[in-house]
């Protein structure tokens, strides 16, 4: 993974690359109709109902960030 | 050491066909990085992720994961998600609603939100999947944004942008 950091090249980081061309494709059709569901939902939230969404979203990437500078300790 | 100048905005689509491993998206990313972009992850694609995590939760345990494990893979990709000063999002939800409702008939306020936070962050390019954004009059939508005191942005897909990509490889630029 690291090497691939080094490089620029997302290609070999992304999980699921490996999958097969037709659970990939179920796989992107499913995600896209929950994007699109999801879309809907939150068009119609309140601004604080958003707000905690966006509050979760960063908890979880700020999760995996202080892992990562944990391990580089 | 250069400062980032180059900057591209990626939707909610365009973030879980990556994480599935969609050759056109990670297409994208290598060849943008390739010319020294860099990419930003904006609030509405943020929450559209949190909600499908929280809302799919004990009810569909596939798309629970795969958007947990989009959001998850943000830093490994090394995506940057820069949160909006509250007048920023304020004005941006201002601009999100004259867009929709002038440009994108049959769009949500999430579309004009989604530009117009491409545009606060300075970015090029908002790629997308979201047939409202590239379907809206491009001219249109760049003078509107231009005329709320913002940077004009690209909306295109993965597939244009890949195409695009390819022909300036071509011709060695």
């Amino acid at each position: 993974m690291k090497k691939n950091v080094r490089d620029g090249k997302l290609t070999e980081k992304t999980p699921m690359s490996k999958a097969t061309h037709s659970e990939k494709q179920r796989l992107l059709k499913k995600m896209a109709q929950a994007v699109e569901d999801a879309r809907n939902r939150v068009s119609g939230y309140s601004s604080e109902e958003r707000e905690r969404l966006e509050t979760f979203a960063r908890g979880l990437i700020k999760g995996v960030n202080s892992k990562q500078v944990c391990g580089t300790r | 050491v250069s400062t980032p100048n180059k900057f591209a905005a990626l939707d909610s689509d365009f973030l879980t066909a990556l994480e599935v491993g969609d050759d056109e998206c990670e297409g994208v990313i290598d060849g943008l990085r390739g010319h020294g972009f860099y990419f930003i992850v904006t609030e509405t694609p943020l929450e559209e992720l949190g909600d499908i995590v929280y809302k799919e939760q004990g009810i569909d345990a596939e798309r629970c994961e795969h958007a947990q494990k989009t959001i998850l893979s943000i830093t490994n990709w090394g995506f940057l998600t820069p949160p909006l000063k509250d007048i920023e999002r304020a004005v941006a939800l201002q601009v999100a609603d004259k867009l929709v409702s002038s440009l994108m008939p049959h769009g949500h306020i999430n579309e004009g939100r989604v530009l117009a936070e491409a545009a606060f962050h300075k970015c090029r390019f908002l790629i997308t999947r979201r047939n409202a954004l590239l379907k809206a009059n491009r001219n249109s939508t760049e003078v509107a944004l231009i005329n709320a005191d913002l940077n004009s942005v690209v909306v295109v897909s993965p597939t244009d942008l890949n195409i695009a990509l390819a022909a300036i490889k071509a011709r060695g630029n």
